[in-house]
């Protein structure tokens, strides 16, 4: 009975080396004050408020290109990174289901909810869900629209304000200074869209609804009803003849998606499909937000020209 | 929990176990593993691996269930749905109009069809693909009480029920003149293997519960000499390989529960190199 022993031993030795291994890996810690942003445009946000300030370190808990965060679950790595940070940033208006549970385990961790205050859009339900205790209730692409965006970097600004005390003034400083430029965006959109002769847009998913209501965009229908929902085949052909009568010009897409459904629409219909980025992926830059939101204005010119 | 936390704590003095949910995590595993391995290891010689697999997919159909029904809590839609769906199963395969693997296809496809179907009209399936891949971090502690009940209802029934289903893997007509009762046997295990499954499958996921439940008792299998051997070895690997799943999965940053199952599908190979000829 030699082999009663050795394959205990084999699991017990396996067991040790990973214990070694997991011994030496060691977590840094340091003494700055650690920001965790949910997403991309939190992280951009974020970044432009506390430019300049040395004794604090954002991170983006969602790395690479989720531009949704409807699917995502969190790996070991990045629940340590939210456990140990300070604060956390969120988009809010249900953007975050996928933290729900962490953040009522972990009830110490500050968070700022950069939604406060901001009017929502009921989501366009045309089935009879039950929405009980569900918090996908509203678009939350809240930050698609620059006055919200704006509005979200105050909520933070207060946010940071309130937990970092001593900095206020370099948040406060920041803050303004962002905003000033992006109103300034937000007039040249205002402008570019009002003079296009065509406002009509159908859209791939609920993503633009904010920028749309804001720069007076009319978004005739939308391919994909519901996140992650594939228009049936009726639903296409009426998408078809909807696109036809309100004489719409192109589809809008977001970047990074799987636009198959699209792409068979718009040649029913004979229009083009353009792509624009909702400012959830990019580089770790202080002002892609004003950066994507500009090409997506060149691209909006060029689609309803 | 806060002691047993500073158990945890004391037991290992390792930088990462200061966390509260890879503590919680950590328990979970320690008790939904041997679960695995045993209840794993009886569906293997009961030849009952589609069995699980079905119902892991039929999982799909009770969130529907209940989110139609409008009830908060989709354990319990997913497991009178799966209760129901195992016990038709064995009923429908006791007819022996074709064979089990293919009744059990027909179970398995259907339900997830069903599944897609009412999720497509009643809220779309992305709000639910957590099922998929489950998350074990996400565990909270009184979820894994009730993990700890679960422990031990199989242990109560496996004792009971053991003996029997041995007899019934090896001589279904044998077990018949023993005087068991081969039909209600088999729904009383169907049935636990439904909620074991039901109840773990926000961890572990869809896609991934039946790799858990399957491999350690495939790599007992390969190398054990009798019963006992077998069931022992297929609850340690289980144990081994949940523990050091989550361990290296927290060190490489990856998902946890895909980590556990590669390390049982290495175990398998080795086992299956070393095997008993």
């Amino acid at each position: 009975m030699k082999k009663n022993i050795v394959i205990p031993a084999i699991l017990a030795i396996w067991v040790i080396i990973v214990l070694v291994i997991a011994s030496m890996v060691e977590t840094k810690r340091d003494e700055k004050l650690n920001i965790t942003t949910s997403f991309y445009p939190m992280y951009v946000a974020t970044l432009n408020i506390t430019d300049g300030v040395e004794d604090v370190e954002v991170t983006n808990l969602t790395k690479g290109t989720t531009s949704c965060l409807h699917e995502y679950s969190l790996t070991t790595e990045e629940m340590v990174s939210l456990v140990d940070s300070d604060a956390l940033v969120i988009n809010g208006a249900g953007m975050e289901g996928f933290l729900s549970n962490v953040i009522s385990n972990y009830s110490n961790l500050e968070i700022i909810d950069s939604s406060k205050g901001i009017e929502l859009i009921e989501m366009e339900c045309h089935h009879n869900h039950n929405h009980e205790g569900e918090e996908e209730e509203h678009n939350s692409h809240i930050f698609v629209s620059v006055s919200n965006y704006i509005r979200q970097i105050e909520n933070i600004t207060e946010g940071l304000v309130r937990i970092d005390s001593k900095n206020a003034e370099v948040y406060l400083n920041n803050s303004r200074e962002y905003i000033k430029e992006l109103e300034e965006l937000k007039k040249e959109i205002e402008n570019t869209i009002k003079s296009l002769p065509n406002k009509n847009i159908v859209t791939f998913h609920e993503s633009f609804d904010y920028f749309a209501h804001e720069f007076g965009l009319n978004v005739v229908t939308k391919i994909e009803k519901e996140h992650g929902e594939a228009a049936s085949a009726s639903e296409i052909v009426h998408i078809v003849k909807e696109i036809k009568e309100h004489n719409v010009k192109c589809i809008v897409v977001e970047a990074g998606y799987n636009v198959n459904i699209a792409a068979t629409v718009a040649k029913e219909a004979g229009v083009k499909i353009y792509e624009l980025n909702p400012v959830t992926s990019g580089k770790n830059n202080k002002d892609e937000y004003i950066k994507i939101m500009r090409e997506n204005l060149e691209v909006i010119k060029e689609a309803l020209k | 929990m806060e002691l047993i936390y500073n158990i945890i704590e004391f037991i290992l003095p390792l930088e990462f176990m200061e966390y509260d949910f890879m503590k919680n995590a950590l328990l979970a595993i320690f008790i939904i593993s041997p679960l695995f391995g045993l209840v794993g290891s009886m569906i293997v010689n009961n030849k009952m691996s589609f069995f699980s697999d079905a119902l892991g997919h039929s999982a799909l159909t009770g969130i529907a269930i209940g989110a139609i029904l409008g009830i908060s809590n989709y354990s319990l839609s997913m497991v009178i749905f799966a209760v129901i769906f195992a016990i038709l199963l064995n009923y429908i395969k006791n007819k022996k109009t074709a064979s089990t693997d293919t009744i059990i296809s027909v179970f398995s496809s259907v339900s997830i069809a069903l599944g897609l179907v009412l999720l497509s009209k009643y809220g779309g399936i992305n709000k639910y693909s957590q099922y998929l891949v489950g998350d074990i971090l996400s565990v909270t502690a009184s979820e894994i009480l009730m993990l700890l009940i679960m422990l031990i209802i199989t242990l109560l029934i496996w004792c009971k029920l053991s003996n029997e289903l041995i007899t019934i893997s090896t001589d279904v007509s044998l077990a018949r003149a023993k005087g068991i009762k081969v039909q209600v046997i088999e729904n009383v295990f169907g049935v636990l293997i439904a909620v074991l499954v039901m109840l773990t499958i926000k961890w572990v996921g869809i896609l991934l519960i039946n790799a858990l439940l399957i491999l350690p008792a495939a790599a007992a299998r390969n190398i054990s000499g009798n019963m006992r051997e077998y069931t022992i070895y297929s609850i340690l690997f289980s144990l081994v390989a949940g523990f050091t799943g989550l361990i290296l999965s927290y060190i490489f940053a990856v998902a946890t529960g895909p980590t556990i199952v590669v390390i049982s599908g290495i175990m398998y190979a080795v086992t299956f190199v070393f095997r008993k000829k």
